[in-house]
């Protein structure tokens, strides 16, 4: 407990998602003791790591849920590859009138187990990101995390399975393009899993 | 003892490369989503971020093939040593910026020293990030396993603390061999050689 309370004002210095870096940054003159800080906070539950082992963490705190941006944060510093795809994105862009209960993203890395509440990572292989660019399928960015565009957030569902994708009818189609939603399944095309 | 100093030598070169090659992957990465962004908004923000990026790659890639060369023992390696030193006296240290400039540069243009300094501080990091989760669950259910690995990691944290401060040229020296490999790459590209590092750049 004392020394809990002699830790504080180093978490209280903090922002609510921080890396190891960050913590060593905070406290330069004991870097070493950066890392025996951190698991004395996980030991305790006052942080977690974000998705075990990328040294990312973000802390707890009782009846204060992470908001989206906090947890965009947190997926930006350990996903380098992240892009929002699915009925997260077309809610977010104002296409649907579902809302998503979890936030889906695509990454690279295959390492895919996520420690926030309510986010849900799935593997794309390289070749995706290129025919993205190729395709030209980002729609901006939701704090600051890209999301793909209506016409290839389709296109993504119907190539991979396992995304959450809101009803027909709650889908604005009025806003959508058939042309650019053919060619999108076009540059999708090849990387259906076999 | 000479046995041991080359073993040691050898695994901090290893340890070197292994940082390189996990930073160029992260940066490729970024750039991937940032080429992907600028081509579908071409804003001038997307453009600056993949222009930095590119560059902090090509740099990069060319301090892994140093290491390779280092490694492998190339012969062309004490002619470039040489230049490095000759050509540093050149080398304008760079300016640092006070912190408002910074925030209103879209993204820091860092020195090749910084670049590096910050791939082997990534990789410590990385490997400590490692460290805890295994430290976590080892308290939780100890296993002899799981004890051997943490001896190992904690190891590798204190090499790679020890090359980031004392494995790495001095900086001006570290700029000159950056830019020449850079130039040398960008040659062999344009003769249609197969480029050092290429397999993590493309993956």
């Amino acid at each position: 407990m004392q020394a809990m309370t002699m830790l504080s004002p180093a978490l209280d210095g903090l922002p609510r998602v921080f890396t190891l870096s960050d913590l060593k940054q905070l406290q330069p003159e004991e870097s070493g003791g950066a890392l025996d800080t951190v698991l004395r906070w996980l030991e305790a539950g006052v942080v977690k790591q974000v998705a075990p082992p990328r040294p990312v963490f973000y802390k707890v705190v009782l009846g204060d849920p992470l908001t989206d941006e906090d947890r965009c944060r947190a997926l930006l510093r350990a996903f380098p590859s992240l892009v929002m795809v699915a009925g997260s994105a077309l809610w977010r862009q104002g296409l649907s009138r579902q809302q998503d209960s979890v936030l889906e993203c695509c990454v690279a890395e295959t390492e895919l187990s996520c420690h926030l509440p309510d986010v849900r990572l799935h593997w794309r292989p390289p070749a995706w990101w290129s025919a993205i660019r190729r395709a030209g399928g980002m729609a901006g960015d939701y704090h600051g995390v890209p999301m793909l565009n209506a016409e290839l957030v389709l296109a993504d569902a119907s190539t991979f399975s396992g995304v959450w994708m809101p009803d027909r009818e709650s889908v604005d189609w009025d806003r959508l393009s058939t042309a650019r939603l053919s060619e999108a399944s076009d540059y999708l095309r090849e990387l259906r899993p076999r | 003892m000479g046995t041991q100093q080359g073993a040691g030598k050898w695994r901090q070169q290893e340890l070197g490369l292994e940082a390189v090659e996990t930073r160029l992957q992260a940066l490729q990465e970024y750039l991937a989503v940032y080429r992907a962004s600028f081509a579908s908004s071409g804003s001038a923000d997307s453009h600056a971020r993949v222009r930095v990026l590119r560059r902090d790659v090509s740099r990069l890639r060319a301090w892994g093939w140093y290491l390779i060369a280092c490694r492998d023992g190339a012969r062309w390696l004490p002619v470039v040593q040489w230049l490095a030193r000759v050509f540093s006296v050149l080398v304008v240290p760079q300016r640092h910026r006070s912190r408002r400039q910074q925030r209103t540069l879209t993204m820091r243009h860092l020195s090749s020293y910084s670049l590096v300094e910050r791939a082997y501080a990534a990789q410590e990091d990385d490997i400590q990030g490692r460290l805890l989760t295994l430290r976590l669950a080892q308290r939780q259910s100890p296993n002899d396993l799981r004890a051997r690995e943490i001896k190992r990691l904690e190891r590798q944290v204190d090499e790679v603390v020890l090359l980031r401060l004392a494995g790495l040229p001095e900086a001006r020296q570290l700029t000159v061999i950056c830019h020449l490999l850079t130039w040398t790459m960008a040659l062999r590209s344009c003769l249609g050689l197969r480029l050092p590092l290429a397999d993590v750049a493309d993956r």
